[in-house]
């Protein structure tokens, strides 16, 4: 039986090896340990049996069985460039509907319309899909902005849709989503699925609030109305999006959190000295 | 050895076989089964053990238990309640598509032989 220091030696290769999914984790510590004691057993040193596990179980290759194990989980930690560069989709929608309403520029009724429903709208959408698909890692920003959003719109009024606050009126969008969503896939094994994922990775929870990082930014340049704001808004944009990209593209952990919390923060320093330079 | 090719639609069911046999058991302890009975012809590669373990947690049909093994945690595998009909079932399926593959390949003669 391996001692606490030469388990901790193979928890070590394991963490070096980037291998981070709890599920799969405690298998492999296990199936080394059981391979290195096999080899001791046969008259083989600790050292020696290390180094001849570790060449039949190479780092790479567990990598790989833990990516194809998650995969068939539908509980993927990394993306192709393509999804997640879909996934940034509703952020660019944000930047695109704040560079139009703040910066002056004339545009049809129909397209200032347009831009001011859509990136909301996407967002409800992509919460749709999530919940047909069992809620993927790259739907959670929907779950977050849409949750906090009705929180908002709780205490927005609308001239001639409310007399006073919206209150739980708020909450219709998000109930008309879920019911949609329910009709195409019945059952609550999305909500079960949500729990198993945070529980798994609980960066989601900050991931899902991410989602209205867009909005927030937005709303830190209400009432400002400049030729500049084209500018702020793409490159805050820019970094809310490569935010996201980053955190369904990394392979680890450290680069996924480290990613969305620095662009999160890069994004309000910046429209917030944007605004500050603005009012004076 | 056995091509992994051809033994990919046997693991889950073989997988059930073996712990429905043994009550509980962990991945290695599959892999050297295996091994053992095979006579190391069939060699169950980590690569399709672990995805075919943790796809039929997914399913219901196994579940996990663990317990600690000198100074680690060792997770078992074993049948759940839904699982053990399942197990029946699924057993039943892989010994008539086995005995329709030895008719397919018309290796009925050396089945005989072996016998």
């Amino acid at each position: 039986m391996l001692n606490e220091l030469q388990v901790k030696q193979v928890k070590r290769y394991l963490r070096i090896n980037n291998i981070e999914s709890r599920l799969i984790l405690g298998d492999f510590m296990d199936h080394l340990c059981c391979m290195i004691e096999q080899n001791m057993s046969e008259g083989a040193s600790f050292e020696d049996s290390l180094r001849a596990s570790f060449s039949q179980l190479p780092g790479y290759e567990m990598k790989k069985i833990e990516k194809y194990t998650l995969k068939l989980l539908n509980m993927e930690t990394s993306f192709s460039s393509r999804t997640s560069l879909l996934a940034t989709i509703p952020f660019g929608l944000f930047g695109l509907s704040w560079a139009f309403s703040n910066s002056g520029i004339y545009a049809p009724k129909f397209i200032n319309l347009f831009l001011f429903w859509a990136p909301m709208i996407s967002m409800f959408v992509l919460l749709g899909i999530g919940w047909t698909k069992k809620f993927p890692r790259w739907s959670f920003p929907s779950i977050g902005f849409c949750l906090l959003f009705s929180m908002f719109l709780m205490m927005v009024s609308i001239p001639g849709l409310s007399d006073g606050v919206l209150g739980l009126w708020a909450w219709i969008p998000l109930l008309i989503t879920l019911v949609i969503s329910f009709i195409f896939k019945p059952g609550i094994e999305p909500i079960k699925k949500i729990v198993e994922r945070i529980k798994e990775d609980p960066s989601l929870i900050l991931f899902a609030l991410y989602g209205i990082a867009p909005f927030f930014v937005w709303i830190i340049c209400d009432e400002m109305y400049t030729i500049w704001m084209i500018f702020i808004a793409l490159i805050s944009t820019l970094i809310l999006s490569s935010g996201i990209y980053l955190f369904l593209k990394s392979d680890k952990k450290r680069t996924r959190v480290f990613s969305m919390i620095i662009s999160g923060l890069l994004a309000v320093i910046f429209t917030f000295t944007a605004s500050i330079i603005y009012w004076k | 050895m056995f091509s992994q090719e051809i033994l990919k639609g046997t693991i889950k069911p073989l997988i059930i076989k073996l712990i429905n046999e043994e009550g509980k058991m962990y991945g290695y302890q599959i892999t050297q089964k295996v091994k053992e009975l095979s006579s190391q012809k069939i060699v169950i590669t980590e690569g399709a053990l672990y995805p075919a373990l943790h796809k039929l947690v997914d399913e219901g049909i196994l579940v996990t238990e663990s317990e600690w093994i000198g100074n680690r945690e060792r997770k078992y595998y074993l049948l759940s309640e839904s699982g053990k009909q399942t197990a029946v079932v699924k057993l039943e399926e892989i010994k008539e598509s086995i005995l329709m593959l030895v008719q397919l390949f018309d290796l009925k003669p050396l089945v005989y032989d072996v016998k």
